[in-house]
């Protein structure tokens, strides 16, 4: 079955008639038609479409209308019937700050949406107040969920819904009862993303991410259905604005950044939808990934081209029962464990340790290194390194290991140095190896940083050629500095080896997820305990307050 | 992966004369650990550039900086110098004139010296010119550092205020383009440190720290002080925004130090101004600043501070239009 599924996710349509919005009265053909071209000129078709929510704006029923005309123009544009279009709701899509705490009104909020979804429906096997499944054509099947369901909750609010065992039943056996052919396609639409994608991605950007954007609540319903063997499973994601796609539990998971909104609303993420493309024998073939480039420093609602880029698929290991569904592709990065973390010196590690030591360097305290983590351990990073022979000799050692383990050319690599001491230490590598070196601000999430400290557009210039990245940081705590600066850069190209070197590193601190983006990884010093942990196993803040705090604050 | 040195990079070539310095050779070749004292590694990458270039052009090596040099490591020098009949002038060597004689031992090179000029001529004996050798080494100079600083400039789409001064600019001069581009990095470094040497000699400054706190400037401090021996405090960071995430660095501003700071570009003078406020409160003195370009004139400091800077910005590019609000 050679099918393509165009997934696109988030319009959140606000000002219609505005001016800071790419799908704006004034702008949104244009802003379609280059995407309707890129696609083409990839040689790409499209079958489906999957739309998984956000379609308006913080609960404005009103822009339906007009998204009704946006998602027309883009079926009409790509040949798409609107039978062929497929979407599920997400948590603007209903006036929710209405919503009372006993859910009385839940299903009258949700009529707007209803109303205008149902010009996409195919032909409906079985409808409830949270699932919907329908049958497209006889071997492709759809099932739309409302995560938002259940969020009327007072401990729910603003979150992902509660959903009961029962409701898991139905859902499942509803699936089960139709009895969907082998070697099928069940499409699944889902706004929140359901506990596959790791807290540590990029969508890191408030309080309690993971409680607000992770549908965890389902993970029950994501196994049962994933367990209904014979069928090739596809979800689509929405709601965090990040993208990522991914195996696990022999299912394809795909999540993918914000198709329209606000420029006002600062993001360095670019808009983005993504095509799956499934091969004759139902296996998934690759990912095409379509990004409007911005032109300017600044995100803008005009300045920018659509790109695009074919990436091949990731897997998450599972155990040995997991049945698996067929891939014609390898992962492009391989999974490496704990153990695969190479200390790089005994002898550089001594000396850190005993400067530590020696200068009483290690504070214990509550470091907030993230809007998820805080470090209970902190060194002064500062005065450890301004010892000169150390300096000099992480940069040695740095030089022999890349120009040992790296099997690409200088051209085709390029040197990444996080913060202060990566940057100082990136630079010194890049004398030394002729490698480019490039320095980006993460700390706070680059929210107090300058535009130029945040995005090198140098470096997203020269990316597309790259093939190994070397990435240097002082300290990991949590690793979500990292995976974010590596999250982003996939973006741009797929493909890319990191090495990772940092000066201190714990080893049991470090997420599989984290690890997982890694070719290899060193540290000079991994012997330092530097405990790390989830926000919400410490005391409230205004109980015991943060020494430190590089979480993201709205201003 | 095959690491190789370009040539240029670690040269600046004139109509007559091609310019090194040894701690460059010794930065490329064998790193940072030893940058005073010329080990075989630079030794024989010397030896590579007197060998590679085809034109007869003497080689001018500044030695500033370098205090020793190890048994064997200008063999290779002697035999490509005696090999190929090409000139070698040492300047800023004189030093270590009966080190390089010692060295020698019994290779066939002609060795020459002034000790008032501060020069060491090795092989091929033309008339040591230095007036000549200044201006042209000079003039490379200057233009390495206008054309480099000026390629920096980044056009923003529409004027806007810069963030830490209340400058109205169409642009930003972005140092990202010097530190990503090796041969820029390396020379600005060199560049700055002689500077920071003049600075040093003209006020006979002690207990001196180099003080930066912007993630550009990081960079260049870090090998400043690597190249002059100098110890540097890196405080995380008080601009372009200014958000303070080194919680310790008041602690570690020490009563008495002469603090100078180092940066990449100065619009306003405002890191530099809140830098020395905190050296103040801790009894120190930061007197002097030291970045890559200035846009306001170093005069208007005059009362704060002094700055230098290797490049002015004012009419630097006819592109860029910076308005004080």
């Amino acid at each position: 079955m050679l099918k393509s599924i165009l997934h696109i996710t988030d319009l959140h349509l606000n000002n219609f008639g505005g001016t800071d919005e790419h799908l704006r009265k004034r702008y949104y053909k244009e802003f379609l038609d280059g995407l309707v071209k890129c696609i083409t000129d990839s040689n790409q078709k499209v079958d489906i479409i999957v739309i998984s929510g956000d379609f308006v704006d913080k609960g404005k029923t009103d822009n339906f209308q007009y998204v009704s005309e946006i998602v027309e123009y883009i079926g009409l544009k790509l040949n798409v019937e609107k039978s062929n279009i497929c979407a599920c709701i997400g948590n603007h899509d209903y006036e929710y700050k209405k919503e009372k705490s006993d859910g009385s009104n839940s299903s009258e909020l949700r009529i707007p949406y209803k109303d205008f979804s149902i010009q996409y429906t195919a032909t409906v096997i079985v409808s409830n107040d949270r699932a919907c499944l329908e049958k497209l054509d006889s071997e492709i099947y759809y099932l739309s969920l409302d995560s938002t369901l259940g969020s009327h909750l007072p401990d729910r609010k603003g979150k992902p819904g509660n959903i009961s065992e029962e409701e898991v039943d139905i859902i499942v056996n509803d699936i089960l009862r139709e009895n969907i052919p082998e070697n099928s396609i069940l499409l699944i639409g889902c706004h929140y993303p359901i506990e596959v994608f790791p807290n540590s991605l990029g969508g890191v950007s408030e309080e309690n991410w993971s409680d607000k954007h992770q549908w965890s609540q389902a993970g029950f319903l994501r196994s049962r259905i994933n367990n209904i063997p014979g069928v090739l499973k596809i979800w689509f994601f929405g709601d965090t604005h990040f993208p990522d796609h991914l195996f696990y539990e022999s299912a394809l998971f795909v999540m993918t950044g914000r198709f329209g909104g606000s420029t006002n609303s600062e993001s360095q993420l670019s808009r983005q939808c993504k095509v799956v493309n499934i091969d004759e024998g139902s296996n998934i073939k690759n990912i095409a990934t379509y990004n409007f480039r911005m032109t300017t420093h600044e995100d803008s609602a005009m300045n920018g081209y659509w790109s695009s880029e074919v990436s091949e698929i990731r897997t998450i290991q599972t155990s040995k029962n997991d049945r698996e569904v067929p891939v014609t592709k390898t992962p492009i990065a391989p999974t490496i464990n704990f153990d695969d973390i190479d200390k790089i010196s005994d002898t550089i590690e001594k000396k850190i340790i005993e400067r530590i030591k020696n200068l009483d360097l290690y504070s214990f305290g509550r470091f907030k290194t993230s809007n998820d983590n805080t470090s209970l351990g902190w060194i002064s990073i500062n005065q450890l390194l301004n010892e000169q022979k150390i300096l000099s000799s992480i940069v040695s050692k740095s030089v022999s290991r890349i120009e040992n383990l790296l099997n690409h050319s200088v051209s085709e690599t390029a040197i990444i140095g996080l913060d202060f001491w990566g940057a100082i230490i990136g630079s010194q590598v890049s004398v030394r190896t002729g490698i480019k070196h490039f320095c980006l601000a993460t700390r706070g999430h680059g929210q107090y940083h300058s535009n130029l400290e945040i995005k090198n557009t140098l470096l997203e210039e020269i990316i597309p050629n790259l093939k190994s990245i070397v990435v240097f940081i002082d300290v990991i705590s949590s690793g979500s500095t990292v995976n974010k600066t590596i999250e982003a850069i996939k973006q741009l190209n797929g493909i890319i080896e990191f090495h990772l070197i940092s000066v201190i590193s714990n080893n049991n601190q470090l997420k599989s997820e984290f690890s997982r983006n890694l070719n290899s990884k060193g540290t000079f010093c991994l012997d330092l305990k530097i405990p790390v942990l989830n926000n919400i196993e410490l005391p409230d803040e205004d109980i015991l307050p943060p020494n430190i705090d590089f979480s993201i604050k709205s201003e | 992966m095959i690491l190789e040195t370009k040539n240029n990079d670690i040269t600046f070539v004139g109509s007559r004369y091609i310019f090194t310095r040894m701690q460059v050779l010794i930065w490329c070749s064998s790193g940072t650990n030893l940058l005073h004292s010329v080990e075989k590694k630079a030794g024989d990458l010397l030896a590579h550039l007197i060998t590679d270039f085809v034109e007869d052009k003497t080689i001018v090596i500044n030695f500033a900086g370098i205090v020793n040099i190890d048994d064997h490591a200008l063999d290779d020098v002697f035999v490509a110098l005696s090999k190929i009949g090409r000139q070698l002038i040492i300047i800023n060597g004189y030093h270590l004139l009966s080190i390089i004689d010692r060295l020698k031992k019994d290779y066939d090179i002609t060795i020459t010296s002034n000790s008032s000029e501060d020069w060491i001529s090795l092989g091929k004996q033309n008339q040591v010119l230095l007036q000549e050798i200044s201006e042209e080494r000079k003039t490379l100079k200057a233009d390495f550092i206008k054309e480099s600083i000026k390629k920096t400039f980044i056009k923003f789409d529409s004027k806007r205020r810069l963030h830490s001064t209340p400058i109205l600019a169409n642009g930003e001069y972005n140092s990202n383009l010097i530190i990503s581009e090796i041969k820029k990095f390396m020379w600005m470094c060199f560049f700055m440190a002689d500077r920071i040497q003049e600075l040093l000699d003209t006020y006979k400054l002690t207990n001196v720290k180099l003080l930066t706190a912007s993630l550009r400037g990081a960079p260049f401090a870090a090998m400043i002080g690597l190249i002059k021996k100098l110890e540097y405090e890196t405080i995380d960071h008080f601009g372009p925004k200014h958000k303070v995430f080194d919680i310790e660095f008041l602690n570690r501003i020490e009563k008495g130090t002469n603090y100078i700071y180092i940066g990449d570009f100065c619009f306003g003078g405002t890191e530099i101004k809140i830098a020395k406020t905190y050296t103040e409160m801790k009894s120190s003195k930061l007197c002097h600043a030291l970045v890559l370009g200035n846009l306001i004139d170093s005069v208007y400091f005059k009362d704060e501070f002094e700055l230098m800077s290797l490049q002015s910005l004012e009419g630097l590019n006819p592109d860029a239009e910076f308005t004080l609000l």
